[in-house]
């Protein structure tokens, strides 16, 4: 039999690293781009914003102009000043909320996987059922018992994620313990700790970085859905998704820049992480490519 | 063996339905939130608060609330509303209902015939800049905010160019005689054309806006289905026979990528709840999405119990419908 030389077996993967260019990244990029532009406006608030978001500084609803680039809302406050700080609560709280998910949902999917037996049949049980109702009724439902407030949107958002990181993190726990490194690894002693975590835990998070920016996109749209709705956070916070509601009372007189920016925000933040998200899972999965 | 195959999978809802309640009650109940003050405002009188506990039956202890709940809703009983006239919830529910199936069945319509289309041409065009241009139509729908989307149709149709309402389902007084309470249905059912008109005006804007919002899915698995189908040898062979393209995959390769896709599409049902309490809400339209909400506002604690129940047992019966359906359109599943 013909022996591959070393240097062919070890240079094609090398050789398709170089070969993508920027512009196969495209839609990671502009999705990394967008998040830093709209993280950027979060943190640089107070310096980049003309106004208090929360003073009156206007006539009531004047339309885009020199004074205020994006117009006022209907108690005279200016829209753009708003939209900026407006981006400090969603990002907050999509993070936030995305984190608690995966700290509960990988954490669970580990043990489950790794565990087995009834114990992980229930859970996964568990996990379908609530993976299988839609998560912004759900979300409502927990928002409505806890009542408005930050943390609460953020918890409420949080546990409706749980279900996506537990299933993922689950199926590729229950492949990998069965190769051959995790049973070598049992074969010298190693105690289900250390299995655990150093042989299961570095080989199942590949996929880690796709979900979690799927989830922002996901948090960013039920966060603002949410406030939308009445059952987010309490005026006068500067919200994308309370803006949009408070501007929607005044559409029919055909005022339309109190609704437009705020969600149009929603949507381009929402778009980065998703974009984030398409692009990542394309990298770190080239087989995705050729379907 | 289909028998066999259809009465396991039905017996598998029972476990996920009783999953999904308890969870619903630990929401509802044991979640460090206060039902009463919900409903009574934190600053009630101490009886009132007491008298209210007693009626919800928030006084016994957790187990026994939980048999309670379980073995009422296995009686069918959702309850009684805590505001109105204590109308039963379910009777409430079912007025709501019909609008919000019609919306869906609408929208649905709306999203294949759009995941249809682009999602065909865009395995057509494999890695064309059309392909990518439709793969950024997928990522924009999934990140679209419902309400945001509608409300800038409503400015644009209803506001500036004045063609449709802004919501609502019908206008005052055009209702026609109930017989589904679909109004289309019923309007075709009763021969009533303006009401037909009129409720067909009212339904273009929330179908779009929901039908957009669900079409990005449905596109993507129209196109992975339609490029697997696509490099089959009968389709190679209907080619090679002369037939004219179009037909090739309009009808020999559609059909065979159909049933796959009209699973895919029968599982996106979760997803078209979801959204229909947003279109809803933006709309105005009167279906479950709006009722949820209006209770919440009206702290009606059993109605707004009751209809998450209610919304659990529709996606717990439609997946079973969807498998079922599935089974006998695609004989290999049953030998699973």
């Amino acid at each position: 039999m013909k022996r591959t030389p070393l240097s062919r077996t070890i240079i094609p993967p090398l050789r398709k690293i170089r070969r993508l260019n920027l512009s196969e990244y495209w839609i990671a990029i502009s999705g990394a781009v967008i998040i830093i532009v709209v993280s950027l406006m979060a943190i640089l608030a107070p310096l980049i914003a003309p106004y208090d978001p929360i003073e009156t500084v206007g006539d009531s609803l004047e339309p885009p102009n020199t004074r205020f680039l994006l117009g006022t809302d209907n108690i005279g406050r200016d829209i753009l000043s708003r939209i900026i700080y407006g981006s400090r609560i969603s990002l907050s709280i999509a993070f936030l909320a995305s984190i608690i998910s995966m700290i509960i949902g990988a954490s669970l999917g580990l043990l489950s996987g790794y565990i087995g037996g009834t114990f992980d049949t229930t859970l996964a049980l568990i996990m379908d059922s609530m993976y299988a109702f839609p998560s912004i009724i759900l979300a409502i439902a927990i928002a409505y018992v806890l009542g408005p407030g930050i943390l609460n949107v953020t918890i409420s958002i949080g546990i409706v994620y749980i279900p996506v990181y537990f299933r993922m993190i689950r199926s590729e726990v229950l492949s990998t313990k069965e190769s051959l490194y995790v049973e070598a690894a049992r074969a010298i002693g190693a105690s289900d700790r250390v299995i655990l975590l150093k042989y299961i835990l570095p080989n199942v998070t590949a996929s880690l970085p796709v979900v979690f920016s799927l989830n922002a996109t996901d948090a960013i749209l039920i966060e603002a859905a949410l406030s939308f709705l009445g059952l987010g956070l309490p005026a006068p916070t500067p919200d994308w998704g309370f803006d949009l509601k408070n501007g929607y009372h005044f559409i029919t007189a055909g005022y339309w820049w109190p609704v437009t920016f705020p969600g149009l925000m929603i949507i381009i933040t929402a778009l980065g992480f998703s974009l984030l998200s398409e692009g990542l899972s394309e990298i770190l999965n080239p087989r995705l490519r050729e379907v | 063996m289909l028998k066999a195959y259809l009465i396991k999978r039905a017996l598998m809802t029972i476990p996920t339905m009783l999953i999904l309640l308890t969870i619903i009650f630990l929401i509802m109940r044991v979640l460090p939130g206060d039902p009463v003050a919900a409903i009574v405002g934190t600053k009630a009188p101490p009886e009132v608060i007491q008298s209210v506990t007693r009626r919800l039956g928030l006084d016994q202890p957790y187990h026994i609330q939980y048999i309670n709940y379980l073995s009422d809703l296995l009686r069918g009983d959702l309850g009684r509303s805590m505001i109105w006239g204590r109308r039963p919830v379910i009777d409430e529910i079912m007025d709501h209902f019909p609008a919000t199936l019609e919306l869906s069945i609408s929208a649905f319509m709306v999203s294949i015939l759009i995941g249809i289309i682009t999602g065909t041409e865009a395995a057509r065009k494999f890695r064309s800049k059309f392909d990518q241009v439709l793969r950024f139509y997928g990522i924009l729908t999934y990140s679209l905010f419902i309400p945001w989307f509608g409300i800038m149709l409503q400015l644009i149709f209803s506001v500036y160019l004045k063609l449709l309402p802004v919501g609502g389902r019908i206008d005052p007084f055009m209702e026609p005689e109930k017989i589904t309470g679909l109004y289309l249905l019923d309007s075709i059912l009763t021969l009533n054309i303006p009401s037909f008109f009129n409720a067909l005006s009212h339904l273009v804007l929330p179908s779009i806006t929901l039908g957009v919002y669900i079409s990005g899915v449905f596109t993507r698995t129209v196109r992975s289905n339609m490029l697997e189908v696509l490099r089959k040898d009968y389709i190679t062979a209907a080619r090679a026979r002369g037939i004219p393209e179009n037909v090739v995959v309009y009808r020999h390769a559609l059909k065979n990528a159909f049933i796959p896709i009209l699973t895919m599409m029968g599982l996106q049902f979760a997803l078209l709840l979801a959204g229909a309490v947003l279109t809803e809400t933006t709309f105005s339209w009167p279906g479950m999405g709006t009722f949820l909400l209006e209770r919440i506002m009206y702290r009606d604690y059993t109605t707004v119990q009751g209809t998450v129940v209610f919304i659990a047992l529709l996606i717990v019966s439609i997946s079973l419908l969807v498998d079922i359906m599935y089974a006998y359109l695609d004989p290999r599943i049953r030998f699973r």
